[in-house]
């Protein structure tokens, strides 16, 4: 038995095995329980350590395979993360069937998590590159269905994506030799860019962004919202293991400034754009770009905060996205639009979806009692600290998001006289989203609730955990 | 723990009746356990004299690295008095309820009782953390609350417009904090740097209507009188306790002076209004301003204890006038018993309310004291004019009842004075005081013989159609605002064309070549 067979190699054979099932329901139920079961296992199960069954009988999770000739090596620091990772897709899985993607999504899903884990235990790390870039491929079909005609959105991402591999490999490339002649200021230059390059093309930074409000309007905001969670993510957890691997990079004079400067451009544009937007979808794109510039924010504050306040971000973020791309799922299947004008009055009709979609959206501009408020609140005063101006265009994009929300809102309460309150959408979907909201309010009140989960997560970055 | 078990009998109150509501609609007890459970809160407020200050600390916020503040509730002598005039204001609403048109309306009574205990916890609030996060809460529950009575989409609009001041005004406290952050100090009660005093001030100004002066949301719903009173009520103490708090050492901007001129101008304009508007419920906003701005010129004087004084007046004073509702002749002239406590005469309420630690420019008073005056005076006729359901017709459990949620807010209105704070019972500054009543009693008598004091319509009180000063702010602010519409859609149409990848690469030479530059 070892790791990399439990979580790269059994989530791939599930993505072959959930194709199977015809009913949606079933697909969502297996691939959440095995979702969660592999994030519980990776919680639990200690790897290269024996594991006494019984007197006679013992069993040890190596932590490597080999393949071809390179390494796949999860280590027991990586666990936490694994299991976050995991945590979290399960939450997206239960809620696809809601959302009407379900036997799409799953199979989809677990390949494209197989690959990107894959990207970040690959030794050596170059060929996480090439792993990324497949598990884009894959996300082809899911953002556009074989029987749709591709928009210019999903050709847009998937050359935005593929620019990023040949960056990167340059970079590696001239990083080795930074390694052996670190005094080389030239050769340093020319892979720090090299490498800026490759993960602003990554993590879609301005102005290498307008793949997602395009896309936005052509997918499933469901399946948008999965990519638009869980690449980031990964791309970010990626970003993070160069750092820790390489001392001159993260002793870099300049790093902190790009970071910081990278992470108010997407909020302050993401914000701003997300006040002008007549489209849902849009908006809800244009606040994911606003999620990945805290997340570049948290970063910049590595050398006060270390890692804790970006992992803090992380399940916030990701729940505040569930609940958005369901609730938005959920009105574009009964509505088959997300056009404010087709908007009025849909509080009315759809109290709880709506409530839901205007909760998520108040959460990611970071509202007070909200899940995103904590460590939006906590990252703003690293800012803060460091320049007041900088928190201000922070703060102007934070409000940028608010008035979309509010203009949502404006538009949805709008309704005629004689409208009555209805409970529309399905059970699922309303029960779904309740909970969700639930866990928002909660997470926004006692964001302590988190913290044994994430005391855990830095471990696996051994140079950046302190 | 007293606070906690003021906050749990609230709550637990309030969910016994929604359960009792949704499992046993037929329940005829619903108001008896609304009124027990208020009751038991208001009784349970005294004891918190036992041991003040009394601390409630909930579980940090983790990791502390990046929390310097997690949410902590302190009942001292500044917010001890607010959180007794919002369970005795619950308590009134509950008895004044029995002779309402809606009664039995047990959803508004678990609705009056949460409002309280949110109320309670945020008037507690013992940093800006806290008081954000309370303030929120109390701004959802007014939004949801009037979403859900009002029918007209352009009284929906303002509802939104409403919710969007009141949360700016939370920025404005949150911005107090970062700017705070930058100084090198975690912003707190206490002490404050004097560069996030400004905003603090504009935060609850803001909140209050005051800073700049402002009635977003003018019409009110049907849920006026009761659970409607509360609601104003109850966020204007959450909104008042800010200007208690705010460490006069912080107040040192040169914006200062400015700042007074404008909330004593604001509050000449709201007092005569309130004393010439005809329908009380409408004029509210107007006496919730009126004394609100005093309440905050309390602050600028460096006098906390005045500014509380002026927020009970608002609270007690206001809720026992906007919750009459039925007609009496001896009730009406009960309610002039807050006239008194509102007088700034030795031994009220008020006593302390112009007491000041600093010097201030003489011209104010002939500002400040009209205002005083045109609240009482105004107080006087809405006391006396209203329109109100006669008492008789009313059953014998209506007339035993009623009057007792009359009579505990007057009495509590006059008990603070004596018992609020350490400082009350004092004789304060007399002569303001007696030429303040003393010039009340004149305009009330002088109302009725002079026509320019005598209201034709209370025109004012709708929504404006001419075009004002605030009409040209207006404007610019929507200028602009479709200025960088058309700007942000200028770029996005580029950088979404087909010529955007090109766009993009340029961008990215650029940013290349600043970061290369940046980097030898």
């Amino acid at each position: 038995m070892n790791a990399p067979l439990i979580w790269i190699g059994f989530p791939l054979i599930l993505a072959i095995i959930l194709w199977i099932p015809r009913r949606a329901n079933i697909t969502a139920l297996l691939g959440g329980l095995s979702s969660l079961i592999l994030a519980g296992v990776a919680w639990l199960l200690p790897i290269d350590t024996a594991i006494r069954l019984s007197s006679n009988l013992s069993i040890k999770i190596s932590s490597s395979i080999a393949i071809l000739g390179r390494q796949i090596t999860i280590s027991p620091t990586d666990q936490p993360l694994i299991s976050l990772l995991f945590g979290l897709a399960s939450l997206w899985f239960f809620g696809a069937s809601a959302a009407g993607i379900a036997r799409r999504l799953i199979p989809l899903g677990y390949g494209i998590i197989a690959l990107l884990i894959a990207s970040l235990s690959v030794e050596p790390f170059l060929y996480a590159a090439l792993l990324i870039q497949t598990a884009i491929l894959i996300a082809i079909p899911l953002l556009s269905p074989p029987e749709q005609r591709p928009g210019r959105g999903i050709i847009r991402f998937l050359i935005y994506q593929t620019l990023a591999m040949p960056f990167i490999l340059s970079a590696g490339w001239l990083m080795a030799g930074v390694e052996s002649s670190p005094g080389d200021i030239e050769l340093l230059t020319q892979s720090a860019t090299l490498l800026a390059l490759g993960f602003a093309f990554l993590l879609a930074i301005f102005p290498l962004y307008s793949w997602i409000p395009l896309l936005m309007e052509e997918a499933s905001p469901y399946a948008m919202g999965f990519i638009l969670w869980l690449l980031p993510s990964v791309t970010l957890l990626f970003a993070i293991s160069f750092l820790d691997r390489y001392t001159w990079l993260r002793e870099f004079d300049q790093l902190n400034n790009a970071l910081r400067s990278a992470g108010l451009l997407m909020v302050t544009t993401g914000g701003i754009w997300a006040a002008f937007q007549h489209h849902l979808g849009r908006i809800m794109g244009y606040a994911t770009i606003v999620n990945t510039g805290f997340s570049l924010l948290a970063l910049s504050l590595f050398p006060d905060y270390k890692l804790s306040a970006f992992f803090l971000l992380m399940i916030p973020q990701a729940l505040g996205l569930i609940v958005w791309s369901l609730a938005l799922s959920v009105v574009k299947m009964r509505e088959n639009s997300l056009i404010y004008k087709e908007m009025r009055g849909m509080l009315q009709r759809y109290p709880i979806i709506i409530i839901g979609l205007i909760i998520a959206h108040f959460s990611a501009s970071g509202l007070p009692l909200m899940a995103n408020f904590p460590p939006i609140l906590a990252i703003w005063e690293g800012v803060a600290r460091q320049t007041l101006i900088a928190a201000f265009w922070l703060g102007l994009g934070l409000a940028g998001l608010f008035t979309g929300a509010i203009r949502s809102l404006a538009i949805m309460v709008r309704s005629p006289e004689d409208q009555l309150w209805e409970l529309n959408g399905s059970l699922l979907q309303n029960i779904l989203i309740g909970i969700g909201i639930f866990f928002i309010l909660i997470l926004g009140f006692f964001p302590q609730l988190i913290h044994p989960i994430l005391t855990t997560l830095p471990a696996a970055f051994a140079h950046l955990s302190g | 723990m007293l606070i906690l078990i003021t906050i749990i009998i609230l709550f637990l109150s309030a969910l016994a009746l929604l359960l009792l509501r949704l499992l046993n609609p037929d329940f005829r007890f619903s108001w008896l356990l609304a009124t027990a459970g208020a009751f038991m809160a208001w009784l349970s407020i005294f004891f918190w004299h036992l041991d003040m200050p009394l601390v409630l600390t909930l579980p940090s916020w983790q990791p502390t690295t990046l929390f310097t503040n997690s949410p902590v509730f302190l009942a001292d002598q500044l917010s001890w008095p607010y959180a007794f005039s919002l369970a005795t204001l619950a308590l009134g609403t509950m008895f004044t309820a029995v002779a309402r048109e809606n009664f039995p309306s047990p959803p508004a009574w678990a609705g009056v009782l949460t409002l309280s205990g949110v109320g309670i916890l945020a008037v507690l609030a013992d940093n800006p953390l806290t008081l954000v996060l309370t303030w929120t809460a109390i701004d959802l529950a007014e939004f949801i609350t009037f979403l859900g009575s009002v029918r007209k989409k352009e009284l929906r609009e303002r509802i939104v417009i409403s919710f969007t001041t009141r949360v700016l005004g939370s920025a404005f406290l949150l911005w107090a904090g970062l700017v705070s952050a930058a100084e090198g100090t975690s912003l707190n009660f206490v002490a404050a740097p004097k560069e996030a005093g400004v905003y603090m001030l504009i935060a609850a100004g803001l909140r209050l209507g005051i800073l700049p002066m402002h009635l977003p949301f003018r019409t009110e719903s049907a849920l006026r009188r009761g659970y409607g009173t509360m609601l104003r009520l109850t966020s204007a103490a959450t909104s008042l306790i800010l200007f208690a708090r705010i460490p006069f050492s912080s107040l040192q901007s040169p914006l200062i002076p400015y700042i007074f001129g404008l909330v004593a101008l604001a509050a000449l304009y709201s007092s005569w209004i309130w004393f010439r508007a005809t329908k009380t419920l409408d004029a509210r906003p107007y006496w919730v301003l009126g004394m609100g701005a005093l309440s905050l010129i309390a602050t600028l004087r460096a006098n906390p204890a005045g500014s509380v004084a002026w927020g009970i007046a608002l609270i007690l004073g206001g809720g026992v006038l906007f919750l009459s509702s039925v007609q009496s002749k001896w009730l009406s002239r009960l309610l002039w018993l807050s006239l008194i406590a509102m007088s700034t005469l030795p031994m009220t309420l008020t006593a302390t309310g112009w007491g000041s630690k600093v010097a201030s420019w003489w011209g104010f008073w002939f500002i400040l004291l009209p205002t005083q005056i045109f609240l009482l005076a105004g107080y006087f006729r809405h006391a006396n004019r209203q329109e109100k359901a006669t008492y008789k017709p009313q059953n014998f459990f209506t007339r035993l009842i009623y009057p007792l949620g009359i009579i505990i807010m007057l009495l509590s209105l006059l008990l603070l004075g004596f018992w609020g704070w350490q400082g009350a019972a004092s004789i304060g500054i007399w002569q303001l005081g007696l030429v303040a009543s003393t010039l009340t009693i004149l305009l009330i008598w002088l109302r009725p013989r002079i026509r320019f004091l005598n209201p034709r319509e209370a025109h004012w009180l709708k929504p404006s159609t001419t075009a004002g000063g605030m009409n040209y702010i207006n404007n610019a602010f929507w200028s602009f605002y479709y200025f960088l519409r058309n700007l942000a859609r200028q770029i996005s149409n580029i950088l979404e064309s087909d010529g955007g990848l090109l766009w993009a690469l340029l961008f990215i030479i650029l940013f290349a070549s600043l970061l290369s530059g940046g980097i030898r």
